[in-house]
C-alpha cells in the first residue's frame, strides 16, 4: 500500500480521522499527507472547525413561545378521547 | 437480544393511564429540542409548532403501542420524522435522497486538487457558529436531517441510523458529506467578508 494518500481520499475520510475510527496506519498516512500538502492542511483546519461547530448547534434552545405550545398540546390531549387500545398501532400514520 | 427500555415502558404505561404529570414531563424533556429540530427542518416556525403538536398528540394517544424496543425519545423522533415528511409533502417540497460528494469538482482525475483550488485560513475570531447555522439550514433535506439527528442529545448513533433506515456506515457518510457542504458554504460566506 502506498504511504501517500491522495487529496480526495483524505477529504473523504476526515470525519473518521477526527473521530479516531481509522487504524493507526491510515491515521499516520493522513498526518503525513497533512504535513506535506499545504492545500489539504488549510482544508483540514476549516473542516475540523466545522466539525466542532456543527456539534455546538443547540436544538433545545427554548423558543420564547414554548410554554404556549406546550399548554396547547396538553389542553388538546386532555380534551381528546381516551387512548384507543391498539397494540402495535402505528402512530406515524396521519 | 435487544435492550428493553423498562423505565420508558413505565412512562408509556402512565401516559396510557392519562397521567398528566408524565405527559408534561415528556413535553418539557423533548418538546424544546423537537421544536428546534422541526424549525430547522421546515424553516417555518408555525409549521414546526404544528408538526410538534401533531407528534405529541399522536404519541400520547398511541402510547399503548410503544413496546420498549427503542428508547421513548427514538420512538418519538420516528413519529416526528413522518409528520415532517407529511408537512413537506403538503407544502410541495420534495424529500432529498441523493448526496453527491460536494468537493468532487475540485479534484483532478488522479485525486489531487486542481491547480486553481486554494483555501484561505479563517480568522480564529470569526463568528463561525452563526454562519454554520445558516449553512445547515441551506443543506439538502437528507443531509440536514442526518446531521441534526446526530446532534440530538441522548439519541445514539445506532438509533439515528435506525430512524433513517440506514446502516451506521451510510449515516456516517451522509453526515460527513453534510459537514463538507457546510464547510464549503461557510467558506463562501466567510470569504465575502475577507
Amino acid at each position: 500500500m502506498s504511504m501517500m494518500v491522495r487529496c480526495n481520499q483524505l477529504v473523504a475520510t476526515l470525519s473518521d480521522h477526527i473521530e479516531g475510527r481509522l487504524g493507526w496506519f491510515a491515521s499516520l498516512q493522513i498526518r503525513f499527507h497533512l504535513w506535506m500538502c499545504p492545500v489539504c492542511k488549510v482544508y483540514f483546519k476549516q473542516f475540523e472547525r466545522i466539525y466542532r461547530e456543527c456539534g455546538q448547534v443547540d436544538l433545545a434552545e427554548l423558543p420564547g413561545d414554548f410554554e404556549k405550545v406546550m399548554s396547547q398540546i396538553l389542553a388538546k390531549w386532555k380534551s381528546g378521547p381516551a387512548t384507543e387500545v391498539r397494540p402495535g398501532g402505528d402512530p406515524t400514520a396521519s | 437480544m435487544a435492550e428493553i427500555h423498562s423505565a420508558d415502558l413505565v412512562r408509556a404505561a402512565r401516559l396510557v393511564a392519562r397521567d398528566e404529570a408524565t405527559a408534561e414531563e415528556l413535553l418539557r424533556e423533548l418538546g424544546p429540542e423537537m421544536l428546534g429540530f422541526s424549525r430547522r427542518m421546515l424553516g417555518d416556525p408555525q409549521r414546526a409548532e404544528d408538526v410538534v403538536q401533531e407528534t405529541f398528540l399522536a404519541a400520547l394517544g398511541s402510547a399503548d403501542g410503544y413496546d420498549g424496543r427503542v428508547s421513548l425519545r427514538a420512538w418519538m423522533y420516528g413519529i416526528l420524522r413522518h409528520k415532517i415528511f407529511d408537512s413537506m409533502r403538503r407544502a410541495g417540497r420534495e424529500r432529498y435522497v441523493s448526496g453527491d460528494d460536494p468537493e468532487l469538482s475540485g479534484f483532478r482525475p488522479d485525486g489531487g486538487w486542481k491547480k486553481d483550488v486554494t483555501f484561505a485560513p479563517w480568522d480564529e475570531n470569526a463568528e463561525v457558529l452563526a454562519v454554520v447555522q445558516r449553512c445547515i439550514d441551506d443543506l439538502p433535506h437528507g443531509q440536514r436531517e442526518a446531521l441534526l439527528l446526530r446532534t440530538v442529545e441522548g439519541l445514539s448513533s445506532q438509533e439515528a441510523a435506525d430512524l433513517l433506515d440506514l446502516s451506521n456506515a451510510n449515516l456516517r457518510q451522509i453526515v460527513h458529506r453534510a459537514r463538507q457542504s457546510v464547510r464549503r458554504c461557510a467558506d463562501g460566506r466567510l470569504g465575502e467578508n475577507r
